[in-house]
């Protein structure tokens, strides 16, 4: 047996592959140091894994040697003095088990891309809005002449409903202050989920109730807990108005489909616990917290905001974060912002193995030009213009497929991916929010250290289910 | 041919004079995601959806 480099010191836990050169790898394991009579079995390609006991991975690895049904159950009924027959049927179903989903290929298995279909568009309407953070990731510009043109809006939603598309993201700027907003909200909506991205200044008793008839998903902006954070943020006045919003929506029947939207940064990471229970306060369903990012605005005025955090304060958030859901505290949704970790992908999502949307989405920018992810709106991936191009074109488009075929080949053309064993389920972590910080995709961010801890805690609870 | 059938009588002698293994019968179990959120809680499988780095 060889060792990929999870392997940690006991010479027991951690991670082996059957080194047989006769053996293709298509499966590796993880076993844990305590004396555990159970391991994981990952298979070499896909986000897919099984618990499986000592005689399971005996079997496993005799049929990957052998071959053979027969041949591995003469070889088990010789071992353990047991009948043939015995071992037949155990090893068939071991067979059965593995040989379906590929963990017994006798060559590894090729990855395949993910094949473009639009399934989401997501609006930047217009650059106008009401406030002026500094640490926004837009360009802002007062101008009307500059909003998406309406035709564009209703041509999109067309095209993705004809194509049997589910949902669509309204965004800004400020969203609200798009003249023809309830037309399209109204329009969309008889076929589509609408979820709208605002700072919820201009939410007033009409607008609340004309969003829940709408049964529209409203993520309000939030950065502090009070007047004191959030109005240090984004301007004086602003947290009242935003949290009279958070109130017209619940009195409007809409709390359940609200939810916040937080950007981590040094003026309120001593504030996030409180937003949360301001959150339950008002029966939101999710925090989003969101880091920081330095694009549009934020970009011009990064010296001035001083609001970056260093590696140990996203590690000490994440930390936190994390201990919060362990203890199944609080009773909303938090995510932490840290893509590309989970230890399944959800079933729902699941029919090309990959977690990340890119594919499916078209990000549209208010001069209609169109990107495959909000975090890749830079003209490398740029994958037409909504004002010219049909929405089909764009989603067939080269550079789309090229960006779905990056978004595969990450994983094993990432050097230090390649040799981790953790790589299919993280996929190499987010291309987008890689891009922006190393100014490529073919890296990773700076958190694989925490996922694998993560990874490690998380399978030796597995490990560890009472039956 | 014959060293080998003293061999393998050799063999099977000494299998005959060890206890045998006890067989523990072969177990697999697979997770749903919705199982995983149960058994070990929403911090070990953060939603892919909605994107967590993206803003909306």
């Amino acid at each position: 047996m060889r060792h990929l480099t999870e392997r940690t010191g006991s010479g027991l836990r951690g991670f082996s592959i059957d080194n047989n050169q006769d053996s293709i790898m298509s499966f590796f394991v993880y076993s844990s140091g305590r004396d555990n009579k159970n391991h994981i079995l990952f298979h070499a390609t896909r986000p897919l894994w099984m618990v499986i006991n000592d005689t399971g991975l005996e079997i496993a690895l005799l049929l990957k040697k052998t071959g053979s049904v027969e041949k591995s159950a003469e070889s088990l009924a010789r071992k353990y003095g047991i009948s043939k027959d015995l071992a037949g049927k155990d090893v068939s179903h071991v067979y059965d088990l593995l040989n379906g989903p590929g963990f017994l290929d006798r060559k590894t298995p090729v990855p395949q891309p993910r094949k473009p279909s639009l399934k989401t568009v997501f609006f930047h309407l217009t650059k106008r809005c009401n406030l002026k953070c500094p640490h926004c990731y837009f360009h802002q510009d007062d101008n009307a002449d500059t909003d998406l043109p309406f035709p564009v809006v209703i041509g999109l939603l067309d095209a993705l409903m004809e194509n049997e598309g589910k949902s669509i993201t309204l965004s800004g700027g400020e969203p609200l202050l798009y003249p023809g907003i309830k037309e399209i909200i109204q329009y969309a909506r008889q076929r589509l989920e609408v979820k709208i991205l605002t700072n919820g200044v201009l939410i007033d008793r009409e607008w609340a109730e004309f969003l829940a008839d709408m049964n529209v998903s409203v993520q309000i902006s939030i950065d502090g807990s009070g007047v004191e954070v959030h109005d240090s943020i984004r301007g004086k006045g602003n947290f009242e108005k935003s949290r009279q919003a958070l109130k017209y929506l619940q009195e409007a029947g809409l709390g359940h489909k609200v939810n916040f939207s937080t950007t981590v940064m040094k003026q309120n990471l001593h504030d996030l616990s409180k937003i949360i229970t301001l959150a339950e306060e008002y029966n939101v369903s999710l925090v989003r917290f969101l880091p920081l990012r330095k694009c549009g605005r934020a970009e011009s005025e990064w010296a001035s905001i001083g609001a970056e955090l260093t590696k140990d304060d996203y590690l000490k958030f994440f930390r936190y974060t994390s201990g919060l859901r362990s203890k199944g505290k609080p009773s909303l949704e938090i995510s932490c912002g840290l893509s590309g970790f989970l230890l399944k992908i959800p079933e729902e999502i699941s029919e090309d193995d990959t977690w990340c949307p890119v594919g499916g989405s078209l990000i549209v920018d208010t001069n209609g030009d169109t990107y495959p992810c909000v975090l890749m709106m830079d003209d490398e991936f740029k994958i037409g213009n909504a004002c010219q191009d049909t929405p089909m074109q764009m989603i067939q488009s080269d550079t789309m497929k090229m960006v779905c075929g990056m978004l595969t080949e990450r994983r094993s053309k990432i050097e230090k991916c390649a040799l981790c064993p953790w790589r299919n389920l993280c996929q190499a972590g987010c291309m987008g929010q890689t891009l922006e910080h190393k100014g490529t995709i073919w890296d990773t961010d700076d958190f694989c250290d925490y996922r694998r801890e993560e990874y490690r805690k998380a399978f030796e609870k597995i490990l560890n289910i009472d039956d | 041919m014959e060293e080998m059938k003293v061999k393998k009588t050799r063999n099977i002698r000494k299998t005959e004079e060890d206890p045998v293994t006890e067989y523990i019968p072969p177990k697999i179990v697979t997770y749903t995601s919705d199982e995983i959120l149960e058994q070990i809680g929403p911090a070990m499988a953060c939603s892919p959806d909605p994107c967590p780095g993206a803003p909306g």
